[in-house]
């Protein structure tokens, strides 16, 4: 077998396609309730824990579905954290949902338009079946809003297959063999799902699309930012492969490295299948057999936790085996831990032991070489040795014995997630459709010319053009413009500085700095600042001639909190028109009581005056007139 | 589109969509044929969508058919060992099925079906007999519907072999039906256990499988009497046995929506098998059922508020009503103004209205919209004015209003004179009247 060079990959001999799921949390309400979509930080107590389990049902063809299944085995009970401040009993499943977010449904409308995808006529929220606990009712609402689109690349065109909008599921905070924790803070934050057809070629392709579909959704300026609020699935096929769909890849700049192990993990599987099907491994029945005399003595730390947990070891023979399960597919993964990934989903396990990797973990040569001897094991063969409890040494046979069988498959259809190194294990079987059923909770959504035409007002300026504008009519500086084009309040940037004649640098400063600030300094919280509330701000007649700049942020703090009273706000904070002998009279002062300094430092000295005399005045002057004077009064003592 | 028939449903279609210059495909299950366009089921990936008939340029079926809808259903195997039991289902969100062409939800769960959802009942009860009278959304429930499910109930409280009954039944009206039994029956000698849920079973969150495995391990205790079975707190954890007649459904979607009403929950039954009694109470079980077949339909139950018109009174006299239940204010209160017109003008006042109902021979009682605590005549003389106009008080009772209508309507059966019957509703029957109430009947509540 040769090995593959991973970073020599030719893509068009292996037939690589790959397709894009996205995922794009909105800064909306809830989709199905009037919760805030709002995350809350781990450390803080929930107001409510709710206990839950699920049950496996049938679908609408009376089969179970197989993930379902699978889900169903493992038994668990569910707890959920309920805050106050952002869940309701929609998200318990104690109360039907209400109807859809129309601020989400708009969203979807124009990412439909900016992708050139059809809106369907009317679309049916169904229940697409999650029985992992992530959703409380046992289902995820999604619906349909569009399909056939298509996007321009430079390597050519990605049809974008559908664009879907849905619930986002909850978070999870702990797992155990028993409980899983889950926040439901995240339950119910509207999702936008937009599939790219498998019309991407290279791995660069995937990330160019990836991109740039990322900034189309922060165009509307209505989707959520941060870590995990959009969430990218690749799917990838090479020739003689499978499919095979990998969850999570959040950050762009590893989608190229995870896509290529992939390949290299496809190829590698294809070569075991053509081994196994030459040299007939192809229908191992194991059978385990309990060896736990033969660790009587052991120092084995794993292998004592394992007897204190009350588990048997067990001995599956391979014959004929030897090597394949030390075999790397992926870069530092192999085989045995390809297995061993699916007995972890799977099972409790939570890993397994094999003859191409031991002595190891505290078993010694010479264990191996006993269990070797009296089992009869030849040069050609291999072992597996799990630590098991009763019960479940049935199922592990099966996932073990099922998974050895399947390799003359070669590559399966499965869903995987990625690690932080870019490898991938497996997640679950791909799911089918017969998972989804109608949502009975809620009447069909006709998307009527009415809805349409409301989307459309909506359709954000595209990048360039906003650059454009920014800094040929706004006048911004290229670097703000970069900077503001990609902001969520761009398209109200855009809306206060032409109808209300604001200071567009003022404006974007106030927006990307200020408020980035106030809101990293926890005084703001972004969440609370919507469309509504800073065109009451800004439309505010002659805001700048009656409070000063400087004075801007605190007073849009207070009018945060006090949204009715801006007049009061203002009145408190106006500008004081104090005359120019005071000021001078404060500076002389200043520059009195700091003499020695200056006499020293000269024109240097400006800055510290600059800060003393900002803090007598209070902030009730503007600076730049505070500047210019200080410059004034300077030079006259410094004359002196 | 006129080609397409009901016969087509659940074939798969493909349909060309034309939406200004592009032609899209569209191939799925035909769900639904509308006025205006196709329900279709999508093959690829699930979703249902509809298609305008305007925009759809051709189409093609393929004569594969799926049956859209089907349910799981499970038969028993029989184990003697286990206490016996009669199912009987009557329809309700237990037995809901989503319909595949409407989209809506209907009650058509056979009682198989229903137990299929919940396979673990096998190791707990033995199902000897499964009844299915009528099924039907709660609401929809009426007297006559009683009348067939309390024959049916009785037979097997009179059959030695069966230990207990599990009723499976919507929870809307789950509670009258409760009462209904609790009257029309006499001297319940078995468990009698009315089970619902407010989740429907197609979801993997179905609160009715915990519902029914609680009521199936509650049924080897054979503590005679109606007793609700649901959900005892917002988790999966336990279920509340209350009786019927003092159950009440006080939340319109939680699980837990069951309380007690004047009463404490009679026990705890946690999925495990543990159970908690939180009242004793000593029921004997040697008595005899004795079945009362009538029920008077004619009982109006009055809610009274501010500005109600009094002379809705006339009307029941006029279509023959038998008896009055007033849903009063506070202890017992219509609105009487002491027979005093410049604190309330005539027109809005009871009494002579009340006055007459009575001279017509109907039995005129009062409950309170309070729920909790009992009602009294005494405290303010304008309840001294209605008990002197023959509202009856039934010595400071405790029964919930809609469980005294359902009393009245079977004592005005079951007696001839109105003393008699004023005596059959001061009488506890079933423990819809407590004898003192204790501060945990509204504590459990706060």
């Amino acid at each position: 077998m040769t090995k593959i060079d991973i970073n020599n990959l030719d893509y068009e001999k292996l037939g690589l396609m790959c397709g894009l799921e996205l995922h794009q949390q909105l800064n909306t309400n809830k989709l199905f309730c009037n919760c805030p979509s709002k995350l809350i930080n781990d450390d803080l107590k929930p107001d409510k824990v709710i206990y839950r389990q699920l049950r496996a049902v049938s679908s609408e063809t009376g089969d179970l579905d197989i993930t379902a299944k699978e889900e169903q085995d493992k038994n668990k009970i569910f707890k959920y954290l309920f805050y106050n401040s952002c869940n309701c009993l929609v998200e318990t499943d104690s109360q039907p949902p209400l109807n859809i977010n129309k601020d989400a449904l708009n969203i979807a409308l124009v990412i439909s338009f900016l992708t050139n995808s059809v809106v369907v006529n009317t679309s049916h929220v169904m229940r697409k079946q999650v029985i992992n606990g992530s959703n409380v009712s046992g289902f995820q609402r999604t619906t349909m809003i569009s399909t056939d689109g298509y996007l321009d690349f430079s390597f050519g065109r990605v049809r974008i297959d559908k664009i879907l909008l849905e619930e986002d599921a909850a978070r999870t905070i702990e797992k155990t063999d028993s409980v899983v924790t889950y926040s439901l803070d995240r339950l119910g934050i509207p999702l936008i799902e937009l599939v790219a057809w498998h019309d991407m070629h290279t791995p660069e392709q995937v990330k160019e699309v990836a991109l740039y579909l990322g900034q189309l959704f922060r165009s509307t300026g209505k989707t959520k930012r941060g870590l995990g609020s959009i969430r990218q699935d690749i799917n990838i096929s090479i020739k003689d492969g499978s499919r095979v769909e990998i969850k999570g890849c959040q950050d762009l700049d590893l989608i190229p490295e995870i896509i290529n192990r992939e390949i290299v993990r496809q190829l590698n599987l294809i070569d075991i299948k053509k081994e196994v099907i030459e040299k007939n491994l192809t229908s191992f029945s194991l059978e385990p057999i309990i060896i736990n005399d033969y660790f009587k003595n052991t120092s084995s730390k794993v292998v004592l936790k394992s007897f204190s947990e009350n588990k048997n070891a067990y001995l599956f023979l391979l014959p004929g085996f030897k090597g394949f399960l030390g075999r790397e597919i992926q870069p530092n993964r192999r085989l045995g831990t390809e297995i061993a990934s699916v007995l972890k989903m799977r099972t409790t396990l939570k890993g397994l032991f094999h003859l191409d990797e031991l002595p190891n973990y505290g078993i010694t040569e010479k264990d191996v070489e006993v269990i070797k001897k009296d089992f009869s094991v030849k040069e050609n063969d291999s072992f597996i040795i799990i630590f098991s409890s009763d019960n479940e040494i049935s199922s592990v046979k099966n996932v073990i014995e099922d998974r050895l069988n399947k390799l003359k498959e070669g590559v399966l259809k499965e869903t995987r997630a990625s690690t932080v190194e870019g490898n991938t294990e497996y997640q679950r079987p791909l799911s089918t459709s017969s998972r989804m059923y109608p949502e009975t909770d809620l009447s069909p959504i006709v998307f009527n010319d009415e809805l349409l035409d409301l989307a459309k007002k909506e359709i954000p300026l595209s990048l360039e053009d906003r650059k454009k504008l920014y800094i040929d009519t706004f006048k911004l500086s290229s670097q703000l413009a970069d900077k503001m084009k990609l902001n969520n309040f761009a398209p109200i940037f855009e809306k206060i500085v032409s109808e209300y004649k604001i200071n567009p640098t003022t404006l974007s400063v106030f927006l990307l700095e200020d408020l980035i600030k106030a809101s990293r300094e926890g005084v703001l919280d972004l969440d609370d600042i919507n469309d509504s509330l800073l065109i009451s701000f800004f439309k505010t007649k002659d805001l700048f001639n009656r409070i000063n700049k400087n004075k801007l942020l605190d007073v849009f703090i207070e009018y945060l909190k006090n949204p009715l009273d801006l007049e009061r706000i203002i009145q408190e904070n106006k500008k004081e028109d104090l005359s120019k002998d005071v000021l001078n009279n404060i500076i002389d002062q200043v520059i009195e009581d700091n003499k020695d300094f200056i006499l020293k430092q000269k024109e240097r000295s400006l800055g510290l005056l600059m800060g003393r005399v900002m803090s007598k005045t209070e902030n009730k002057y503007d600076g730049k007139i505070i500047s210019q004077t200080i410059k004034e009064r300077l030079d006259l003592f410094l004359k002196k | 589109m006129n080609n397409l028939t009901i016969d087509d449903i659940g074939k798969i279609i493909e349909i060309k969509r034309k939406v200004n210059e592009q032609e899209i495909t569209h191939k799925g299950y035909l769900v639904e044929i509308l006025n205006d366009s196709l329900k279709v089921k999508l093959l690829d990936n699930g979703y249902n969508i509809s298609v305008y008939l305007k925009e759809i340029s051709s189409f093609s079926l393929d004569d594969t058919k799926v049956s859209l809808g089907k349910v799981n259903s499970k038969d028993f195997i029989e184990n003697s060992s286990l206490p016996n039991i009669v199912y009987i289902g009557t329809g309700g969100t237990i037995g809901t099925h989503v319909d595949y062409v409407t989209g809506g939800v209907t009650m058509s769960r056979t009682p198989q079906e229903i137990i299929s959802t919940t396979p673990e009942l096998e190791k707990i009860i033995n199902i000897k007999k499964i009844e299915s009278p009528f099924r039907k959304a709660s609401e929809d429930i009426y007297y006559k519907d009683w009348l067939v499910l309390s024959e049916v109930v009785f037979k097997y409280l009179n059959d030695p072999s069966i230990d207990g009954i599990i009723i499976t039944h919507g929870t809307d009206t789950l509670s009258f039906t409760g009462s209904a039994l609790s009257f029309l029956i006499e001297n319940i000698n078995k468990p009698v256990l009315l089970v619902g849920a407010q989740r429907s079973p197609d979801r993997a969150s179905f609160d009715g499988s915990l519902n029914l495995i609680c009521a199936a391990r509650f049924v080897k205790e054979k503590i005679p009497g109606v007793f609700t079975v649901m959900h005892g707190s917002i988790n999966d954890d336990f279920c509340s046995v209350i009786k019927a007649v003092k159950s009440r459904k006080m939340h319109t979607s939680r699980r837990d929506a069951f309380i007690p009403v004047n009463d404490v929950v009679y026990a705890k039954v946690f999925s495990d098998g543990k159970i908690d009694f939180l009242k004793k109470e000593i029921f004997s079980k040697d008595k005899i059922p004795l079945l009362n077949k009538e029920f008077e339909e004619k009982v109006a139950l009055i809610k009274i508020h501010p500005n109600i018109d009094p002379s809705i009174i006339d009307w029941y006299i006029e279509k023959g009503y038998k008896g009055i239940i007033f849903e009063g204010t506070g202890l017992g209160h219509v609105p009487t103004a002491e027979n005093n017109e410049s604190i309330l003008p005539l027109k809005y006042q009871f009494i002579p209205y009340i006055k007459k109902a009575i001279e017509s021979n109907l039995i005129v009682v009062m409950s309170s919209q309070c729920l909790f605590g009992r009602v009294n005549d005494k405290v303010y003389s304008n309840l001294r004015y209605l008990s002197q106009a023959g509202v009856q008080y039934l010595d400071s009772h405790d029964i919930l209003p809609e469980v005294l209508q359902i009393k009245l309507s079977v004592a005005l059966k079951k007696f001839k004179t109105k003393e008699e019957i004023i005596r059959y509703l001061k009488t506890n029957i079933s423990g819809e009247i407590t004898s003192k109430e204790v501060p945990s009947f509204y504590d459990e509540v706060l």
